[in-house]
């Protein structure tokens, strides 16, 4: 673990990528949760026309 | 159901490669394994920046083809649905527009010096950023919708006729600092002579990757408008 910390203090670029792939990860879930709302909505307005 | 979460699943995983590759493979002089990348005289690590700006410009110029396309078809069936469709692709297309020039200025200060030169990309992409910038002062002074939708159509059809070139032509017969420039020093687009194998596999992985993206930017854009339209022709 300590070597695991150690190389990631010397190469940096990597937590910078770590962190970008977290947000990649935080927008797609995003993006799955609405579309699904949106199908709700969809479904919902259907139902009462 | 079951196709929805594949092609999902693929553009996950797709973007995640595509991050690690842009971000952590190695810029080294003579790459030797499938996950180095050449180094490009002037560009140095900033050529990195070919897997995020790029496809920017890329979903732009194909959101507003998409913006023609369905204002093509709202003039031949008159479908509100269509018109939906294409201010969609206008907005999603404009929000590129704009992250293209952001990230390539930011590029540009530390590659050239400055964060703007008039150099023929920029110059393009500003008369490009006027020219759709007006498309949206104009449907938003009209409140008849079907005349709206109609204008809108027809501009849409208009000012992408210039799309090819501003982006595609323009800034490649004109001598520039943009990289891919006629006088760019190693003569051509920088995507035939200076990337190699790997680095062109990843870069149209990354395009193919964003037009997924922007497919499902743009399919949750248009059915939000046509049900805001439905709510609001229900209720008010």
């Amino acid at each position: 673990m300590t070597g695991l910390f150690e190389f990631l203090e010397q190469n940096s670029i990597y937590i910078v990528l770590v962190i970008t792939l977290i947000i990649w990860l935080g927008i797609f879930l995003f993006l799955l949760t609405t579309d699904k709302r949106l199908k709700e909505i969809e479904n919902e307005l259907k139902d009462t026309e | 159901m079951r196709i929805d979460y594949l092609w999902k699943g693929i553009l996950f995983l797709l973007m995640s490669f595509i991050i690690i590759a842009g971000i952590a493979f190695p810029i080294v002089t003579q790459p030797a394994t499938w996950y180095e990348f050449p180094f490009i005289p002037g560009l140095e690590e900033k050529a990195k920046i070919i897997f995020f700006h790029v496809p920017t410009a890329w979903l732009a110029a194909i959101s507003f083809l998409m913006a023609m396309v369905y204002g093509i078809k709202y003039l031949r069936k008159n479908d509100l649905d269509d018109d939906a469709k294409s201010l969609a692709a206008l907005q999603i297309g404009m929000m590129f527009t704009i992250l293209a020039t952001i990230t390539g200025s930011i590029w540009a200060k530390f590659t050239w010096g400055a964060f703007w030169h008039w150099d023929p990309r920029e110059t393009s992409i500003f008369i490009l950023l006027l020219i759709y910038g007006s498309l949206f002062a104009l449907r938003s002074a009209i409140e008849n919708e079907d005349k709206r939708a109609k204008l809108s159509a027809v501009y849409s059809i208009i000012s992408f006729l210039t799309v090819p070139f501003f982006v595609f032509i323009m800034p490649r017969i004109m001598t520039g600092l943009h990289p891919g420039s006629a006088d760019d020093d190693h003569a051509g687009p920088v995507v035939d002579f200076q990337m190699n194998g790997n680095m062109q596999l990843i870069f149209y992985l990354s395009l193919i990757a964003f037009t997924i993206l922007y497919y499902w930017m743009w399919d949750m854009t248009y059915k939000s408008i046509i049900i805001k339209d439905k709510l609001s022709k229900k209720y008010f």
